[in-house]
Protein backbone atom coordinates (compact mmCIF):
# COMPACT_ATOMS: atom_id res chain seq x y z
CA UNK A 1 0.00 0.00 0.00
CA UNK A 2 2.74 2.27 0.88
CA UNK A 3 4.48 1.71 -2.62
CA UNK A 4 1.05 2.59 -4.09
CA UNK A 5 0.45 6.02 -2.07
CA UNK A 6 3.68 7.20 -3.36
CA UNK A 7 2.48 7.05 -7.05
CA UNK A 8 -0.96 8.93 -6.04
CA UNK A 9 -0.75 12.93 -6.22
CA UNK A 10 -2.59 12.62 -2.67
CA UNK A 11 -0.93 15.85 -1.45
CA UNK A 12 -1.92 17.58 -4.10
CA UNK A 13 -5.55 16.65 -4.65
CA UNK A 14 -7.32 19.23 -2.13
CA UNK A 15 -5.66 22.32 -3.91
CA UNK A 16 -6.34 20.74 -7.00
CA UNK A 17 -9.77 20.49 -5.58
CA UNK A 18 -9.51 24.21 -4.72
CA UNK A 19 -7.77 25.05 -7.85
CA UNK A 20 -4.92 27.01 -6.32
CA UNK A 21 -2.61 25.08 -8.46
CA UNK A 22 -0.34 26.08 -10.81
CA UNK A 23 -1.03 25.06 -14.63
CA UNK A 24 1.34 22.75 -15.30
CA UNK A 25 0.65 20.95 -12.02
CA UNK A 26 -3.11 21.15 -12.50
CA UNK A 27 -2.10 19.33 -16.02
CA UNK A 28 -0.12 16.31 -14.41
CA UNK A 29 -3.26 15.64 -11.68
CA UNK A 30 -5.98 15.57 -14.92
CA UNK A 31 -3.73 13.16 -16.59
CA UNK A 32 -3.53 10.89 -13.56
CA UNK A 33 -6.81 11.30 -12.77
CA UNK A 34 -7.72 9.98 -16.40
CA UNK A 35 -6.92 6.51 -15.40
CA UNK A 36 -7.01 6.09 -11.83
CA UNK A 37 -9.86 5.30 -10.11
CA UNK A 38 -8.98 5.17 -6.84
CA UNK A 39 -7.81 9.34 -7.35
CA UNK A 40 -10.83 9.73 -8.81
CA UNK A 41 -12.85 8.64 -5.73
CA UNK A 42 -10.67 10.90 -3.34
CA UNK A 43 -11.27 14.26 -5.48
CA UNK A 44 -14.68 13.28 -4.98
CA UNK A 45 -14.61 12.85 -1.28
CA UNK A 46 -12.72 15.86 -1.27
CA UNK A 47 -15.46 17.59 -3.51
CA UNK A 48 -18.24 16.83 -0.87
CA UNK A 49 -15.79 17.58 2.24
CA UNK A 50 -15.14 21.16 0.79
CA UNK A 51 -19.73 21.32 0.66
CA UNK A 52 -19.89 20.49 4.00
CA UNK A 53 -16.83 22.60 5.29
CA UNK A 54 -18.54 25.81 3.09
CA UNK A 55 -21.82 24.95 5.04
CA UNK A 56 -20.68 24.35 8.19
CA UNK A 57 -19.64 28.15 8.68
CA UNK A 58 -21.86 29.58 11.54
CA UNK A 59 -24.71 31.98 10.71
CA UNK A 60 -23.25 34.17 13.82
CA UNK A 61 -21.15 37.48 13.13
CA UNK A 62 -19.37 39.69 15.04
CA UNK A 63 -22.41 41.71 15.85
CA UNK A 64 -24.04 45.52 14.94
CA UNK A 65 -21.82 46.92 17.54
CA UNK A 66 -18.27 46.04 15.82
CA UNK A 67 -17.85 48.58 13.80
CA UNK A 68 -18.86 51.51 16.04
CA UNK A 69 -16.26 50.12 19.05
CA UNK A 70 -13.72 50.00 16.25
CA UNK A 71 -14.50 53.20 15.01
CA UNK A 72 -13.79 54.37 18.71
CA UNK A 73 -10.63 52.93 19.27
CA UNK A 74 -9.24 54.33 16.16
CA UNK A 75 -9.93 57.55 17.17
CA UNK A 76 -8.79 56.87 20.67
CA UNK A 77 -5.54 56.23 19.08
CA UNK A 78 -5.43 58.96 16.56
CA UNK A 79 -5.81 61.03 19.79
CA UNK A 80 -3.49 59.64 21.62
CA UNK A 81 -0.82 60.23 18.86
CA UNK A 82 -1.73 63.91 18.91
CA UNK A 83 -1.46 64.70 22.70
CA UNK A 84 2.27 66.03 23.89
CA UNK A 85 4.03 63.89 26.33
CA UNK A 86 3.93 65.27 30.01
CA UNK A 87 7.76 65.53 29.59
CA UNK A 88 7.82 67.97 27.22
CA UNK A 89 5.24 70.14 28.98
CA UNK A 90 7.25 70.10 31.82
CA UNK A 91 10.35 70.81 29.84
CA UNK A 92 9.02 73.91 27.98
CA UNK A 93 7.76 75.28 31.24
CA UNK A 94 11.19 75.37 32.79
CA UNK A 95 13.24 77.22 30.79
CA UNK A 96 11.90 80.67 29.06
CA UNK A 97 14.60 80.66 26.69
CA UNK A 98 13.57 77.58 24.88
CA UNK A 99 9.71 78.47 24.86
CA UNK A 100 10.84 81.27 23.04
CA UNK A 101 13.05 79.18 20.75
CA UNK A 102 9.75 76.66 20.14
CA UNK A 103 7.79 79.84 19.32
CA UNK A 104 10.06 81.17 16.67
CA UNK A 105 10.14 77.70 14.80
CA UNK A 106 6.28 77.57 14.98
CA UNK A 107 6.12 80.46 12.47
CA UNK A 108 9.77 79.65 10.55
CA UNK A 109 8.70 78.34 6.50
CA UNK A 110 12.55 77.34 6.05
CA UNK A 111 13.77 75.32 9.09
CA UNK A 112 17.73 75.13 10.36
CA UNK A 113 19.02 73.35 12.36
CA UNK A 114 19.58 75.40 15.52
CA UNK A 115 23.12 73.74 16.72
CA UNK A 116 21.33 72.39 19.80
CA UNK A 117 18.46 70.14 20.93
CA UNK A 118 16.34 69.36 23.53
CA UNK A 119 17.08 66.30 25.01
CA UNK A 120 14.67 63.63 24.38
CA UNK A 121 12.43 66.44 21.74
CA UNK A 122 12.16 63.41 19.36
CA UNK A 123 13.03 59.59 20.18
CA UNK A 124 17.00 59.29 18.77
CA UNK A 125 16.46 56.83 15.29
CA UNK A 126 12.57 57.87 15.25
CA UNK A 127 11.42 56.34 11.81
CA UNK A 128 8.64 58.14 10.03
CA UNK A 129 6.33 56.66 7.08
CA UNK A 130 6.55 58.88 3.75
CA UNK A 131 4.91 59.23 0.27
CA UNK A 132 6.84 61.37 -2.29
CA UNK A 133 3.98 63.30 -4.71
CA UNK A 134 4.15 61.99 -8.05
CA UNK A 135 5.64 65.14 -9.64
CA UNK A 136 8.74 65.67 -6.81
CA UNK A 137 12.36 66.06 -7.99
CA UNK A 138 15.27 64.32 -6.66
CA UNK A 139 16.32 67.69 -5.65
CA UNK A 140 12.89 68.70 -3.80
CA UNK A 141 13.17 65.17 -1.88
CA UNK A 142 16.52 66.13 -0.96
CA UNK A 143 15.85 69.41 0.37
CA UNK A 144 13.21 68.46 2.17
CA UNK A 145 14.70 65.61 3.63
CA UNK A 146 17.62 67.47 4.59
CA UNK A 147 15.34 70.48 6.19
CA UNK A 148 14.46 67.64 8.97
CA UNK A 149 17.65 65.91 8.85
CA UNK A 150 16.52 62.69 7.61
CA UNK A 151 17.62 59.57 5.81
CA UNK A 152 15.57 57.43 3.50
CA UNK A 153 16.23 53.93 5.56
CA UNK A 154 14.07 51.51 2.95
CA UNK A 155 11.19 51.69 0.39
CA UNK A 156 9.70 51.93 -1.88
CA UNK A 157 7.20 49.15 -0.74
CA UNK A 158 4.06 47.95 -3.30
CA UNK A 159 1.99 51.43 -1.64
CA UNK A 160 5.04 53.62 -2.52
CA UNK A 161 5.57 54.43 1.26
CA UNK A 162 9.22 55.63 2.30
CA UNK A 163 10.54 54.48 5.71
CA UNK A 164 12.81 57.91 6.75
CA UNK A 165 15.13 57.40 9.75
CA UNK A 166 14.44 61.37 11.73
CA UNK A 167 18.39 62.44 13.30
CA UNK A 168 18.91 64.63 16.29
CA UNK A 169 20.49 67.65 14.19
CA UNK A 170 16.70 69.16 14.10
CA UNK A 171 15.30 71.11 17.37
CA UNK A 172 11.84 70.38 16.96
CA UNK A 173 9.33 67.82 17.98
CA UNK A 174 8.49 64.86 16.08
CA UNK A 175 4.39 66.05 14.99
CA UNK A 176 6.43 69.33 14.34
CA UNK A 177 8.63 67.89 11.85
CA UNK A 178 5.62 65.89 10.65
CA UNK A 179 3.55 68.88 10.27
CA UNK A 180 6.16 70.65 8.33
CA UNK A 181 6.64 67.40 6.40
CA UNK A 182 2.86 67.43 5.18
CA UNK A 183 2.88 71.83 4.33
CA UNK A 184 5.12 70.50 1.62
CA UNK A 185 2.34 68.73 -0.69
CA UNK A 186 4.00 69.59 -3.99
CA UNK A 187 7.15 67.07 -2.11
CA UNK A 188 5.32 65.03 0.07
CA UNK A 189 1.61 63.41 -0.31
CA UNK A 190 1.83 61.32 3.02
CA UNK A 191 3.77 61.66 6.35
CA UNK A 192 2.86 59.67 9.30
CA UNK A 193 4.74 58.23 11.98
CA UNK A 194 5.90 54.52 12.04
CA UNK B 1 -7.47 47.28 -12.85
CA UNK B 2 -6.09 47.95 -9.21
CA UNK B 3 -7.56 45.61 -6.24
CA UNK B 4 -9.40 47.94 -4.23
CA UNK B 5 -8.14 46.20 -1.08
CA UNK B 6 -4.92 47.23 -1.78
CA UNK B 7 -5.94 50.99 -2.42
CA UNK B 8 -7.91 50.91 0.64
CA UNK B 9 -4.58 50.04 2.82
CA UNK B 10 -2.99 52.76 1.08
CA UNK B 11 -5.51 55.30 2.25
CA UNK B 12 -5.54 53.48 6.04
CA UNK B 13 -2.57 54.37 6.01
CA UNK B 14 -3.24 57.92 5.74
CA UNK B 15 -5.60 57.53 8.16
CA UNK B 16 -8.64 57.43 6.25
CA UNK B 17 -10.92 56.56 8.62
CA UNK B 18 -14.07 55.58 5.62
CA UNK B 19 -11.39 53.38 4.15
CA UNK B 20 -11.09 51.26 7.19
CA UNK B 21 -14.89 50.96 7.10
CA UNK B 22 -14.78 49.91 3.72
CA UNK B 23 -11.92 47.27 4.57
CA UNK B 24 -13.89 46.04 7.93
CA UNK B 25 -17.11 45.70 5.73
CA UNK B 26 -15.17 43.15 3.06
CA UNK B 27 -12.89 41.39 5.69
CA UNK B 28 -14.78 41.10 9.53
CA UNK B 29 -16.86 37.86 8.35
CA UNK B 30 -13.91 35.94 7.08
CA UNK B 31 -11.74 36.56 10.16
CA UNK B 32 -14.12 36.26 11.74
CA UNK B 33 -14.82 33.19 11.23
CA UNK B 34 -11.53 32.11 10.85
CA UNK B 35 -11.13 32.84 14.45
CA UNK B 36 -14.37 31.11 15.44
CA UNK B 37 -12.54 27.97 14.01
CA UNK B 38 -9.74 27.83 16.29
CA UNK B 39 -11.21 29.71 19.48
CA UNK B 40 -14.67 28.62 19.42
CA UNK B 41 -16.29 31.17 21.37
CA UNK B 42 -18.25 34.41 19.71
CA UNK B 43 -17.54 36.43 22.19
CA UNK B 44 -13.65 35.28 21.97
CA UNK B 45 -13.86 34.99 17.78
CA UNK B 46 -15.61 38.93 18.08
CA UNK B 47 -12.63 40.13 20.44
CA UNK B 48 -9.79 38.73 18.27
CA UNK B 49 -11.79 40.45 15.12
CA UNK B 50 -11.19 43.93 16.73
CA UNK B 51 -8.14 43.19 17.86
CA UNK B 52 -6.97 42.35 14.32
CA UNK B 53 -8.84 45.86 12.64
CA UNK B 54 -7.06 47.89 14.74
CA UNK B 55 -3.57 46.09 13.87
CA UNK B 56 -4.79 46.75 10.22
CA UNK B 57 -5.10 50.91 11.60
CA UNK B 58 -1.68 50.96 12.68
CA UNK B 59 -0.10 48.61 10.57
CA UNK B 60 -1.76 49.28 6.97
CA UNK B 61 1.41 51.13 5.46
CA UNK B 62 3.60 47.93 5.82
CA UNK B 63 1.95 45.92 3.65
CA UNK B 64 4.37 45.67 0.78
CA UNK B 65 2.01 43.73 -1.81
CA UNK B 66 4.50 40.58 -1.69
CA UNK B 67 1.67 38.19 -0.91
CA UNK B 68 -2.16 39.23 -1.13
CA UNK B 69 -3.99 41.20 1.12
CA UNK B 70 -6.15 37.77 2.34
CA UNK B 71 -2.79 36.15 3.08
CA UNK B 72 -1.01 38.98 4.70
CA UNK B 73 -4.57 39.36 6.91
CA UNK B 74 -5.04 35.67 8.02
CA UNK B 75 -1.40 35.96 9.08
CA UNK B 76 -1.80 38.42 11.63
CA UNK B 77 -4.97 37.13 12.26
CA UNK B 78 -3.21 33.54 13.08
CA UNK B 79 -0.78 35.41 15.22
CA UNK B 80 -3.56 37.08 17.12
CA UNK B 81 -5.34 33.78 17.68
CA UNK B 82 -1.91 31.97 19.10
CA UNK B 83 -1.59 35.41 21.56
CA UNK B 84 -5.49 34.59 22.62
CA UNK B 85 -4.66 30.97 23.09
CA UNK B 86 -1.29 31.49 25.50
CA UNK B 87 -3.71 34.46 27.54
CA UNK B 88 -6.40 31.97 27.82
CA UNK B 89 -3.91 29.09 28.53
CA UNK B 90 -5.65 26.52 25.94
CA UNK B 91 -2.69 26.64 23.77
CA UNK B 92 -2.64 22.72 23.90
CA UNK B 93 -5.88 22.11 24.97
CA UNK B 94 -7.65 21.72 21.90
CA UNK B 95 -4.72 19.97 20.01
CA UNK B 96 -4.81 17.37 23.05
CA UNK B 97 -8.63 16.84 21.70
CA UNK B 98 -8.47 14.79 18.98
CA UNK B 99 -9.83 12.28 17.69
CA UNK B 100 -8.32 8.81 16.83
CA UNK B 101 -5.52 10.09 14.49
CA UNK B 102 -5.27 7.39 11.89
CA UNK B 103 -2.16 7.19 10.18
CA UNK B 104 -2.95 4.44 7.76
CA UNK B 105 -4.40 6.03 4.45
CA UNK B 106 -8.03 5.16 3.88
CA UNK B 107 -8.95 1.96 2.05
CA UNK B 108 -10.83 2.57 -1.39
CA UNK B 109 -14.21 1.20 0.26
CA UNK B 110 -13.32 3.67 3.06
CA UNK B 111 -13.36 7.01 0.30
CA UNK B 112 -16.31 5.57 -1.19
CA UNK B 113 -18.51 5.19 1.89
CA UNK B 114 -17.07 8.56 3.18
CA UNK B 115 -18.22 10.57 -0.30
CA UNK B 116 -21.62 9.19 0.23
CA UNK B 117 -21.70 9.94 4.00
CA UNK B 118 -20.06 13.68 3.58
CA UNK B 119 -23.12 14.42 1.26
CA UNK B 120 -24.96 14.71 5.19
CA UNK B 121 -23.95 18.28 6.14
CA UNK B 122 -24.95 17.09 9.83
CA UNK B 123 -22.56 14.74 10.43
CA UNK B 124 -20.11 16.53 8.39
CA UNK B 125 -20.56 19.33 11.19
CA UNK B 126 -20.21 16.37 13.47
CA UNK B 127 -16.81 15.70 12.73
CA UNK B 128 -15.08 18.96 11.98
CA UNK B 129 -16.34 19.74 15.81
CA UNK B 130 -14.43 16.55 16.70
CA UNK B 131 -11.30 17.41 15.01
CA UNK B 132 -8.16 19.13 16.27
CA UNK B 133 -8.21 23.19 15.80
CA UNK B 134 -5.43 22.71 14.00
CA UNK B 135 -7.05 20.32 11.44
CA UNK B 136 -10.14 22.48 11.71
CA UNK B 137 -8.10 25.20 10.62
CA UNK B 138 -6.50 23.82 7.54
CA UNK B 139 -9.54 22.55 6.37
CA UNK B 140 -11.30 25.52 6.41
CA UNK B 141 -8.45 27.80 4.45
CA UNK B 142 -8.22 25.34 2.03
CA UNK B 143 -11.92 24.79 1.41
CA UNK B 144 -13.68 27.73 2.19
CA UNK B 145 -11.06 30.60 1.78
CA UNK B 146 -9.51 28.51 -0.72
CA UNK B 147 -5.96 29.71 -0.22
CA UNK B 148 -3.08 27.51 -1.90
CA UNK B 149 -0.48 25.67 -0.29
CA UNK B 150 2.28 28.09 0.22
CA UNK B 151 -0.27 31.02 0.99
CA UNK B 152 -1.85 28.18 3.70
CA UNK B 153 1.92 27.95 5.08
CA UNK B 154 2.81 31.65 4.69
CA UNK B 155 -0.83 32.02 7.25
CA UNK B 156 0.59 29.45 9.59
CA UNK B 157 4.06 30.10 9.57
CA UNK B 158 5.13 26.89 9.01
CA UNK B 159 6.72 24.91 5.94
CA UNK B 160 4.22 24.11 3.47
CA UNK B 161 5.21 19.95 3.96
CA UNK B 162 3.54 20.66 7.61
CA UNK B 163 -0.05 21.99 5.93
CA UNK B 164 -0.34 19.04 3.75
CA UNK B 165 0.44 16.75 6.21
CA UNK B 166 -2.09 18.05 8.58
CA UNK B 167 -4.51 18.02 5.59
CA UNK B 168 -3.78 14.62 5.41
CA UNK B 169 -4.24 14.04 8.96
CA UNK B 170 -7.47 15.85 8.86
CA UNK B 171 -8.71 13.87 5.83
CA UNK B 172 -8.45 10.99 7.47
CA UNK B 173 -9.90 11.34 10.15
CA UNK B 174 -12.70 13.13 9.41
CA UNK B 175 -13.16 10.25 6.40
CA UNK B 176 -12.88 7.58 9.36
CA UNK B 177 -15.97 9.68 11.38
CA UNK B 178 -17.87 9.62 8.16
CA UNK B 179 -17.40 5.81 7.69
CA UNK B 180 -18.73 5.20 11.03
CA UNK B 181 -21.72 7.60 11.18
CA UNK B 182 -22.57 5.87 7.97
CA UNK B 183 -22.46 2.48 9.36
CA UNK B 184 -24.19 3.69 12.81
Amino acid sequence: MTEETNLHPDELLPFYVNDTLDPDQRTEIEAHLHCCRRCQDETAFLRTLQTGVRQSISDSGPGDMAWPRLQRAIRRENNKHRQSPRWMATALAASLLVILAQSALLFHSYPEPRGYTLSGNTPAGQVVQLRFAPGATEADIRRVLQAVDARLVDGPGALGIYRVRLGDGDARSLEQRLDWLRQQASVISHAARE
Amino acid sequence: MEDPHNRWLAQIADGDEQAMQQFYRAWAGPVYQFALRRLDEPADAADLLHEVMLEVWRRAGRYEGRSRVKTWLFGITHHKILDRLRQLGRARQREDSVMDVDMQPATCSDTLSAVAAAANATWVQRCLDRLAAIHRQVLHLAFYEELSCNEIAEVLACPAGTVKSRLMHARNNIKRCLQRLGIQ
